[in-house]
């Protein structure tokens, strides 16, 4: 019987052993522990010390878990917010495995220090594509088009208690018949002293009569994105 | 006696049976309802306190353009009733003035009132949906709306879970939920 217990404690010991030597690991250097992406807690200190490959980063921002993907439904309407760190757009524009730190550094000067967002309208029964839903005829079309390519960024904006920021970057990826969605790409600049904990994101949207469509951005979820590991 | 005792057992037994058996019934065949007060939680809803601000200000703003034309239109009253300056292109000045002034009231009164009406739209389009957000997540089958003409004759003031929805769909509303 003693015998037995001591087998069944030496076999926790070794698989607590084998646990934490497979959740955590040293990265090149041996100093920085480098925790799988996919185990990461959000909201987790280990975060800032974190540096993940370009897939993973992807992967990592577009998890709803983490908060820089969200997602809001009003009747036939899906809206979805997108927060794209920049290190996300840098990975998304290499497309590879790995990226240098010269690249990185180049990318980073190139894309500026630009809030981004990628906001989406998802219409469940369009057709085939979001500015045909249930529009009345061919002169409602061209004024939806007019207004999605020129009129709507005015009715984007991100507020902080003590600011309002209009959005400075944007387009209207116009995908004609190919998708039943509409996707704008926005830059706003960045809110340079966040004074509460959270602020907002604001869109007006005239075209389907759905009010104010709002997304309230915890500032703690900002500060704990991983980094993009370079080479 | 020890069948006695045996045939207790099983009576506890089965009664017991009975009892677990219709309180399950009973439980499932429950429909949970709850009723809402509908005017307090559309003058309650976030979106509909900010859009009513943006109408005032349309609104205002265009109050100001008919109380200056009305200004206007009784000052030139006034001067065609004094004999001293009444003359035939003062008359169709004036004329000209007060179809301007019938025309814009119109135009105004037409945009306020479709303005109030797309805004209401607007309201109504995410209040629904939250609602019914509500009631899917605390599994609700019925959620009642009464607004004091007759829908609800009378409800236990516990099924009233207006504060409740007021505070779920302003949450909902700034996307913290």
């Amino acid at each position: 019987m003693r015998r037995f217990i001591y087998k069944v404690l030496c076999a926790g010991a070794c698989c607590g052993l084998y646990i934490s030597c497979t959740n955590v690991s040293l990265n090149e250097t041996g100093e920085t522990p480098v925790i799988p992406y996919d185990k990461i807690e959000p909201n987790s200190p280990a975060l800032k010390d974190n540096y993940i490959s370009p897939y993973e980063y992807v992967e990592w921002v577009k998890n709803p878990e983490h908060n820089l993907n969200r997602t809001k439904e009003i009747n036939e309407f899906t809206f979805t917010l997108l927060n794209k760190p920049l290190d996300y757009i840098i990975s998304i524009d290499q497309r590879k495995e790995s990226i240098t730190g010269s690249e990185y550094t180049k990318l980073k000067n190139e894309f500026g220090d630009l809030m981004y967002f990628d906001f989406t309208i998802e219409a469940a029964k369009a057709p085939t594509e979001l500015l045909k839903y249930k529009v009345s005829g061919e002169a409602e079309y061209q004024r939806r088009v007019t207004y999605f390519s020129y009129e709507m960024q005015k009715d984007f904006s991100l507020i902080d208690d003590l600011d309002t920021l209009p959005c400075i970057l944007f387009h209207y990826e116009r995908t004609y018949d190919i998708v039943p969605y509409g996707k704008v790409l926005l830059g706003f600049n960045p809110l340079k002293n966040i004074s509460g904990k959270t602020f907002e994101f604001m869109y007006h949207d005239k075209v389907f009569n759905n009010g104010y469509i709002k997304f309230t951005i915890r500032k703690s979820d900002l500060e704990n994105i991983p980094k993009l590991k370079t080479v | 006696m020890l069948n006695s005792i045996r045939s207790l057992r099983i009576a506890i037994i089965a009664l017991f049976c009975f009892t677990a058996f219709i309180l399950f019934y009973t439980l499932q065949t429950n429909t949970k309802t709850a009723y809402i007060n509908i005017t307090e939680v559309f003058n309650q809803f976030d979106l509909k306190k900010q859009l009513e601000k943006k109408y005032t200000v349309t609104k205002n703003a265009r109050d100001k353009v008919l109380d200056s034309l009305k200004f206007n239109l009784q000052m030139l009253n006034t001067k065609l009733s004094d004999p001293k300056f009444r003359n035939d292109t003062l008359l169709v000045y004036f004329n000209l003035k007060k179809e301007e002034f019938y025309q814009k009231n119109g135009e105004f009164e037409k945009d306020n009132q479709n303005y109030s009406t797309q805004l209401d739209s607007e309201v109504l389009s995410q209040l629904n949906q939250y609602i019914k957000d509500f009631g899917k997540e605390h599994k609700y089958d019925y959620i009642l709306g009464t607004d004091g003409n007759g829908s609800i004759m009378y409800a236990v003031d516990n099924k009233d879970i207006t504060k409740e929805i007021v505070e779920y769909i302003n949450l909902k509303y700034k996307g913290v939920k």
